[in-house]
Formats: structure tokens, C-alpha cells, sequence
């Protein structure tokens, strides 16, 4: 089974990589990029943060603060089973608050990895936080156009790992939120407050040399429309092999045998012959498969799906949804999921926000937020899903 | 169920053996293959499908807008096997069937208001442009939107409400039979709660419906039978509940296994898996 | 559309100088201080107080010619550009609908007008129908109109098949409906701009038809033709072409602006460009310090 690793640097740090695991010394990574500073967990440690139990909540340095916050607001909840990744060096520590039954699939996926797979986070207070890859510290988006605000503070934090997702209706800002992590909002569109923070760098900050650096190395984007975003001129394999040569800098042949590995990763059934079709002979599920091994070619540490299954049968959404788990699982991917859907999110997420004309309504795990939704809105929108949705309708499957 | 609108007992729609071909006859491939249905009047009935399983193929066939291979499409009791543009005219002149179109962004003339895209049926019809305004203005009503709408531009609307003015569309010519193609595919849970009440509303006064969808979630609280459609050939006909619960095809059985939901774990993947298998032995 | 034109300063611009040209046009012959046929001694004079443009080579004056012959010259250009949108627009958008032979024959005469060399059919018309504005406007007229066919085939096309047309025709309406209520809006612009630009084009087929002696008798005056008698006396008077050619040009110019701002303002283009302003505008109005958050 090909791996999706970020690190291909041959160095031996595995033990690294199952201590970051376990639950006493995890250590606090940098947001940084350098993944491959050093070989053992404290090598990775470049501005370690208090890995101990005493972990206070005045005295931690902020990026930190968001993994303490939610450690703490699931405190009840149980271990959850990780399964760790296999050749990285910056290993996803074990994500905080989420419940095991929140990600059904967690168990299966993890059958066939190492014996790190059996590592168990113990969750409760203080639990040792991980640097965030994606941090937003009340991002408000204004068009410049009307002169009005359209999101009106967003903030959530993103470990190695972790599923955040963001529900509303269209026109709540979802994806606006989304292309401002991006960097890539339309014209005249703009950050107006608060900070977005990728791997620890203010994206205010960065040059569009920087930029292009950033996108698809460590932060990586699928979006609702698979088919827009390839050229369909082009056969497939190549353009990901594209990326490959010039994210990774690997030679023709080589990122050619990069880019077949990808789309078996992708679970693609016949990888080779996928390599060599075009668009249009893919169908919508293929593509969006083609689209998210392009969109995790170079190694990114986070991904967004906007709406990435919404246009998908919902057959192939199952596969997608089970695609996407897989790759946090096995890679420590960190995942930004929105969508319209309630239940897509609920498959998938450890923390869900709820946006409601660009202002966040409710904030918190999946499981308290779905379950026993606290503002209103919330309330309705969980309402109006069990009302139309199918669960009404099942009677036979509630037990399984 | 006596819709105070029901004229008689016979089936509204009856498609029998339909086959439809797509591409140039020497390398046509079947979109469709032997597909019987029939709708009742009053009655709703949900269309599942996959993309490219004929769905949306079979709409436009008993509309007319694709030829049939084979088979008998009756409307109301009239045969429209060889129907000429000149019957097919008459025929939807008299505004029997309607159709509402999958994508609310492109069904609405960009260039025309509200009231002009409402009233446009009517007029096709011969029926006097205050009159056509009046009634249009009514079903602006039934489908909760504001009259103030009817001024606007598609393009100052947002999607909810434009697939609410292509329902109010369908609906101004009083039809027996609305074929919505993929109603809520496109909207999010407000709107999408909102117009699938108005088709709630629509079979309580007698209006057979037929949706349309590959979303099985979206159509079966609104349905009292549904039908699934796999490449090409209905597989499964039966009572909403019935399909949903006990589902016998393996295609239906990876479809309620795929749904996503809020409470329970999705099914097990090996279960999918084996299903996928069975289907594309 | 016309208000959206004029939002654009290119728009205004054109439109400005084309409505000049157009009382030009109107009121030229009125306002021409001399008889513009009156010969005189006074051959190839500089320019003076009696005229401000000189003489020619028959000692007319140039000045009152230009203006007698702008009549001409415009009407002409317009006439070839309704004649091309006629003779193009029409049969363009019907091929969509009228069945697979009209719309073969359509396309291949079209394919072949074009490939048609544009003198050797002018002169062959001249011949059969005899010289004169009208066959000269005819002949420009069918040459230039493939463009037009083209264009409102292209735009038709792509209404042909979009949900709402079929909407239209579920609910039983009839093709010259379909046309009437949905097509033409959507063929208007592009053939707004095609026409635009046509008019510039027929002022200089216009004028080199002239310039050949096809279409105007010699004595009587228009921009092209007098361009191609100043040409003729370039050694005594270097600068006399001047005056017909700038005018030439830019009303060219103005009607390709005006091309321009019409395609820029039509269609989601259009309302990104409106978009746009809008927002520079605002952001230079609400120039407080505050809104310092996102530069890039």
C-alpha cells in the first residue's frame, strides 16, 4: 500500500514517530516546515512547549492555546484509537477531543498499519497540544465592492490529523473563509481583521513567491467542480506528475512513477491506465479522486474540501468521504471538510463550526454539536436534516 | 386521496417497454432499456439514479425532447408514439405535463424578470397578458415568495428562489403531471426544506409528481413510491418505506448503505465494498 | 445597455465623437460656407481666411467639400453595416433552427463570401448593375456579412439548447416565439458589437471604392474621395490629405471604441467590470486608516 508521507527523507525516525504517540512526551511541534529538522521527537522540538500534565492555560504561548481549549472541552471523552503514521517525521500526535464513535471508520482503516496503530492517546486536561498546521484568529473578510462585512470573525485551530468542519447555507461564507486561508479571495474581496496562520507564518506576511511555496506543499485545496480544475487537453497523469517535478523537484521519470503511486494511493483501480486518459473519459468520482491526488502530490499538510463530494452520486461521496479519512489516518493530513451537509460533516469531523451569514453561530465537537446543538440555528438545521433526511425512514439500520 | 382536481382514474403517465439510443445510429448505445413505469394521478413518485443511469433520459423522453427507440409513452391516455412537432405543440399547449429543470441557475432566462418567465406558459397558451399576470402573481404566492420578486432579474435572486420561481413555472398551467428533475439537488437545507414542503403542499391538491433525484434521502420523505433506475433499466419499484428498509437490488442496498447520516456510523465498507463488487461483476 | 456605455469613459468618448459625426453628416451640406462643386483660379491655395482648408486642384473648397461629402461617406458606411447585419444576422440565427439543409447551404455561402477576393466581386457587380451608391453599399454589404452570420449563429447556438428555451418549449411555444422571447436578447450584443466595428470597416471600404472611382460619380465630394485626389498633388501640397484622413480615422477609431466599451458592459463581464469600479471607488472614498487589515 503506497503511503502518502510528506517526508521522503530516508532517515530512520520512526521511533520518533510512535513516541509522538504516546500519551506522556508528545511533543509540541513547530508550526514550521521544516519537518526534517532532526531525527528523534526532541530534534522536531524547536520551540517546545510545557509536554507535561501541568499544562496551564495562562502561560502557554497562543498558538497552543486551541489544542488546550479542546482537549479540555472533551474531556470527557474516551481515548480514541490513532493510527500513526508510518514514515513522517512530523507525526500527527493523537487529535484532541474526538469521541470515538465521531469517526466509525477510524478502526478498519488502521488494521493494516504498524504497531503504532495500537498507540492510545489518554485525552483529559492538559493533554500535551500540538503547534496547529492552520490557525485563524478571528478572520473577518470584507468586500470591498459593497463596502460591507461578509464574515465576521472566524477562528479555529488545525493540529496534524484533525478534521474541521465548516457547515451553512450558501452565501454564509464557507468558502470565503476558505479562499482567504487560500489566499486566493476574489477580486476585491479582503482580509479586513484577525490573522490566518499556516505551519506558524502570518499569511498577511508572505510575498507571492512565498505563496506559491506555501500552496500545494503545505496547504492544498479540492473544490466542488473536479473537472474545471484540469486542463482537458492534457492527459491526467502528467499534470500531476507536473506538480510532483516542481513541488518536489524529481526528475520526468521519476515523477512520473510519483504520480502513478498517487492516484493507487487514491485508490484508483487501474492507476497506470488513469495516467494516461483525459478528462473526459474520467468520471466525476475518478476526477475528483485525480483532483485530490494532484491537491496531496507535493505533501500538503492540510487539506480543504469545499464542497468536494456535493456534486458526487451518493455512492461515490461514500468513497470520497472514505478516501479522505484514509488519508488523514495514514498521512496525518488535517483536513478542513465544509459542506451543506450536515451529514457529510458528521462523518468526518472532530469539530464543527456552524456559520450562519458569515458569523460562526456554534463552535465545538462534532459529537456536542450535532447531538445536542445549543444555539438555534443549530437546532434547526439538525431538525430540518432528520425531518428530510433519510434517518426518519430507516427503522432497521438505527442499531447498527 | 381525491384530488379535487382529478378528472379520472387513468394512470397519468404510463411508460411501457421504453428503450431510448444515444448517438449516431451505427454506434448508439442504449440510455434506457425497457423501462415501464406508471404514475397515477395524485401520486408522487421518486426516480433514483446515479449519473448516467437515464434518469434525467427518461424525463425528456416522455417529454418529447429525446426520441424513443422503442416502446409507448402515454400522457393522459393519449399515445404520443410518432407525435410531429405540430402534435407534440398541442399536446404541451394544453400544459398536461410540466417540467421543472436540474440546474435553477440556467432554467431562468437571464435577461427576462420574474413576472415575464412566470407568465411566458400562459401566453404560449393564448391566455391574455392581464390575466396571464394575475394568475402568476397567485402562484408567486404558492410558492412563498414575495410579489415584489416579480420585478427582478434571476440573476438579484438566489438559488432557492429561483428554483422556486421554476416550480411556481411549471405550476401556472394547472398541469395533472410535474416532472421535477433534481428539485433540491442544488440547494442547501433552508431552501431545501422550504420547496420540498411546497411539493408536500402540491400532491395534497392533486397533482401527480414525479421527482427526480440521486439523492435518495432528498425524495423520500416527499414520495409515496420510488423507483430506481440502474444503467439504464428500473431494478427496483416499490412503497418509499419498503425501499428504503428492505432493499432488494444490490444497487439500492449500496445506495441506503452510502447515505450519509447524522446519528449513525456509515455502514461498514467492507459491506459497500461487497455490494460494489456484486454490482460490477 | 446605452446608460452602461456611457459609464465608461471610452464609451463616452466614442460616442461623443460619433454623435459629431452623425450632425456632421446631417447638417455638413447646410453648413458648407461654398458651393462645394464651384470650380475657381484659385487652384491648390493654402489655407485662409476664405478657405480654411485651401482649395484643391480645381480650386474648390476643401473645406466645404469635406462637410458636403460627409453625408455620403456616413450614410454610406451605415448602409453597408445594416445591409451586413440584414443580409447575416437573419440567416445566422434561423441555421439553428430551420433544419440541416438550410443550414448547409447557409454555412457554405458564407464560407464562400468570404473567400470571395472583395475587389474582383465589387468590380464584377459594378458591371452587372451598373455604378452607383447603392450597388456599392450591396456589394460591401453581402462581403462584410458572413461576420454577422457568423456571430449570431455562435450566440444562438449556445441559447439553442440552455434549460430555459427548452422550458419554453415544453410549455408549447412555437420556434419564432423562442426566437423573439429568448434568442434576440442574447444575439444583441455580440451583434452590437459586430456592428459597431462594421461601420468602422465600411468607412474604409466605403472610401477605397471611392478611391477607385466604384460607388461615387467623381464631382460629387466624399472623404475618401478626397483623399484619393489630394494624393494625386502630394509634391505642391504635402499636407492636404491630411484633413479627409484624420477624419476617416477617427471616426473609425470612435466606432471601434464604442465596439469595445459595448462588449466590455454586455454579459458577466460587464457586471465584474461594474463591480470593480465600484469597489476602487469606494476604497478611495473610505480612505480612513482603519481598513489597513489585508494588503496584497
Amino acid at each position: 500500500m503506497t503511503t502518502l508521507s510528506r517526508n521522503t527523507s530516508p532517515e530512520p525516525v520512526r521511533g520518533g514517530a510512535r513516541s509522538a504517540a504516546g500519551p506522556a512526551d508528545a511533543p509540541a511541534r513547530t508550526g514550521g516546515v521544516s519537518a526534517d529538522a532532526g531525527g528523534g521527537p526532541v530534534g522536531a522540538v524547536v520551540e517546545p512547549v510545557d509536554g507535561t500534565a501541568d499544562l496551564s492555560e495562562g502561560t502557554v504561548p497562543d498558538p497552543v492555546r486551541g489544542g488546550g481549549r479542546s482537549a479540555a472541552g472533551s474531556a470527557d471523552a474516551p481515548a480514541r484509537t490513532v493510527s500513526a503514521p508510518i514514515d513522517t517525521a512530523d507525526a500527527p500526535a493523537p487529535t484532541a477531543g474526538v469521541p470515538v464513535g465521531g469517526v466509525g471508520e477510524s478502526d478498519d482503516a488502521t488494521g493494516g498499519s504498524d504497531s503504532a496503530g495500537t498507540a492510545v492517546a489518554e485525552e483529559g486536561p492538559g493533554r500535551a497540544a500540538v503547534a496547529p498546521v492552520l490557525a485563524l484568529r478571528d478572520v473577518r473578510i470584507s468586500d470591498r465592492a459593497g463596502g460591507r462585512e461578509i464574515v465576521h470573525g472566524v477562528s479555529f485551530e488545525l493540529t496534524p490529523g484533525k478534521v474541521v468542519g465548516i457547515v451553512g447555507e450558501s452565501g454564509s461564507g464557507k468558502t470565503l473563509t476558505c479562499r482567504a486561508a487560500l489566499g486566493i479571495l476574489p477580486p476585491h474581496f479582503e482580509v479586513s481583521g484577525g490573522s490566518v496562520e499556516i505551519a506558524g507564518t502570518d499569511i498577511a506576511t508572505l510575498t507571492s513567491a512565498q505563496w506559491t511555496a506555501l500552496r500545494g506543499a503545505t496547504i492544498s485545496a479540492v473544490f466542488q467542480d473536479p473537472a474545471s480544475y484540469l486542463n482537458p487537453s492534457i492527459r491526467v497523469g502528467p499534470q500531476i506528475a507536473e506538480v510532483v517535478r516542481v513541488k518536489k523537484g524529481l526528475k520526468r521519470r521519476a515523477a512520473r512513477h510519483r504520480a502513478v503511486e498517487l492516484l493507487a494511493a487514491v485508490q484508483l483501480r487501474d492507476p497506470e491506465l488513469v495516467y494516461t486518459q483525459y478528462t473526459h473519459e474520467l468520471s466525476g468520482g475518478m476526477l475528483q479522486r485525480v483532483l485530490i491526488a494532484a491537491a496531496v502530490a507535493a505533501g500538503p499538510r492540510v487539506l480543504i474540501a469545499d464542497e468536494a463530494t456535493t456534486a458526487l452520486d451518493v455512492t461515490v461521496q461514500a468513497e470520497i468521504l472514505d478516501l479522505l479519512a484514509d488519508l488523514r489516518d495514514q498521512a496525518g493530513l488535517a483536513l478542513v471538510v465544509v459542506s451543506h451537509d450536515l451529514a457529510v460533516v458528521a462523518q468526518l469531523c472532530d469539530e464543527v463550526l456552524v456559520l450562519r451569514e458569515g458569523e460562526v453561530v456554534e463552535h465545538g465537537p462534532t459529537r456536542h454539536v450535532l447531538h445536542e446543538p445549543r444555539h438555534e440555528y443549530t437546532r434547526l438545521l439538525v431538525a430540518e436534516h432528520e425531518q428530510y433526511g433519510l434517518e426518519k425512514f430507516l427503522t432497521t439500520r438505527e442499531a447498527s | 386521496m381525491t384530488g379535487d382536481r382529478r378528472r379520472e382514474t387513468d394512470p397519468v403517465l404510463e411508460v411501457t417497454g421504453l428503450d431510448v439510443h444515444y448517438g449516431p445510429r451505427r454506434r448508439s448505445r442504449p440510455a434506457l432499456k425497457g423501462v415501464s413505469l406508471t404514475v397515477a394521478p395524485g401520486e408522487t413518485v421518486g426516480v433514483i439514479g446515479e449519473t448516467g443511469s437515464g434518469k434525467t433520459t427518461l424525463a425528456r423522453a416522455v417529454l418529447g425532447l429525446v426520441p424513443a427507440a422503442a416502446g409507448s409513452v402515454r400522457i393522459a391516455g393519449e399515445d404520443v408514439r410518432g407525435y410531429g412537432r405540430r402534435q407534440w405543440r398541442g399536446l404541451r399547449r394544453r400544459g398536461v405535463v410540466q417540467y421543472v429543470f436540474q440546474d435553477p441557475l440556467r432554467s431562468l432566462d437571464p435577461d427576462l424578470t420574474v413576472a415575464d418567465s412566470l407568465t411566458e406558459p400562459l401566453l404560449v397558451q393564448g391566455v391574455p397578458r392581464t390575466e396571464a399576470a394575475r394568475r402568476a402573481r397567485a402562484f408567486l404566492d404558492r410558492v412563498r415568495l414575495p410579489a415584489d420578486l416579480l420585478d427582478r432579474l434571476p440573476g438579484e435572486l438566489s438559488g432557492g428562489q429561483r428554483q422556486r420561481v421554476a416550480v411556481a413555472r411549471a405550476l401556472v398551467t394547472e398541469p395533472r403531471l410535474v416532472i421535477l428533475d433534481e428539485p433540491v439537488s442544488a440547494l442547501d437545507s433552508a431552501n431545501r426544506v422550504q420547496v420540498l414542503e411546497i411539493l408536500k403542499e402540491l400532491r395534497a391538491t392533486g397533482v401527480a409528481l414525479v421527482l427526480i433525484s440521486h439523492d435518495l434521502g432528498s425524495v423520500v420523505g416527499t414520495s409515496d413510491r420510488i423507483a430506481v433506475l440502474y444503467r439504464g433499466e428500473l431494478v427496483e419499484v416499490g412503497p418509499a418505506r419498503d425501499v428504503v428498509n428492505h432493499p432488494r437490488h444490490a444497487y439500492t442496498r449500496l445506495l441506503v448503505g452510502s447515505a450519509p447520516t447524522l446519528r449513525a456510523a456509515p455502514t461498514d465498507r467492507a459491506g459497500r465494498a461487497a455490494l460494489r463488487a456484486l454490482l460490477n461483476a | 445597455m446605452l446608460r452602461r456605455v456611457l459609464a465608461l469613459t471610452s464609451g463616452r468618448i466614442a460616442v461623443g465623437i460619433l454623435a459629431v459625426i452623425a450632425l456632421l453628416a446631417l447638417l455638413g451640406p447646410l453648413l458648407a460656407p461654398q458651393d462645394p462643386l464651384a470650380t475657381s483660379d484659385n487652384t491648390l491655395a493654402a489655407a485662409s481666411g476664405a478657405h480654411w482648408l485651401g482649395t484643391d486642384y480645381l480650386g474648390r473648397d476643401v473645406l466645404s467639400r469635406l462637410l458636403d461629402g460627409s453625408r455620403v461617406s456616413v450614410l454610406g458606411s451605415l448602409e453597408v453595416a445594416v445591409m451586413a447585419l440584414v443580409v447575416g444576422a437573419i440567416p445566422g440565427i434561423l441555421s439553428v433552427y430551420l433544419g440541416r439543409v438550410f443550414e448547409w447551404v447557409t454555412l457554405r455561402l458564407a464560407d464562400t463570401l468570404v473567400a470571395l477576393p472583395f475587389l474582383l466581386f465589387a468590380v464584377a457587380v459594378i458591371a452587372l448593375l451598373g455604378n452607383g451608391i447603392t450597388q456599392a453599399m450591396l456589394v460591401t454589404g453581402a462581403l462584410v456579412s458572413p461576420l454577422f452570420y457568423r456571430v449570431a449563429r455562435a450566440a444562438t447556438l449556445s441559447v439553442a439548447r440552455s434549460p430555459y428555451v427548452e422550458a419554453a418549449l415544453v410549455s408549447g411555444a412555437s420556434i419564432g416565439w423562442v426566437v423573439r422571447r429568448h434568442v434576440w436578447l442574447k444575439v444583441l450584443p455580440p451583434l452590437a458589437v459586430a456592428f459597431a466595428q462594421t461601420i468602422g470597416v465600411g468607412f474604409v471600404i466605403v472610401s477605397s471604392l471611392t478611391f477607385l472611382g466604384i460607388g461615387v460619380q467623381p464631382p460629387e465630394p466624399t472623404w475618401g474621395g478626397l483623399l484619393a485626389s489630394d494624393l494625386g498633388y502630394l509634391s505642391h501640397q504635402p499636407w492636404a490629405p491630411v484633413v479627409p484622413a484624420l477624419l476617416i480615422m477617427v471616426t473609425v477609431w470612435a466606432a471601434n471604441l464604442l465596439a469595445d466599451a459595448i462588449r466590455d458592459v454586455s454579459g458577466e463581464a460587464g457586471r465584474a467590470l461594474v463591480n470593480s469600479r465600484k469597489a476602487r471607488a469606494n476604497r478611495r472614498a473610505a480612505a480612513d486608516p482603519v481598513s489597513a487589515g489585508g494588503t496584497r
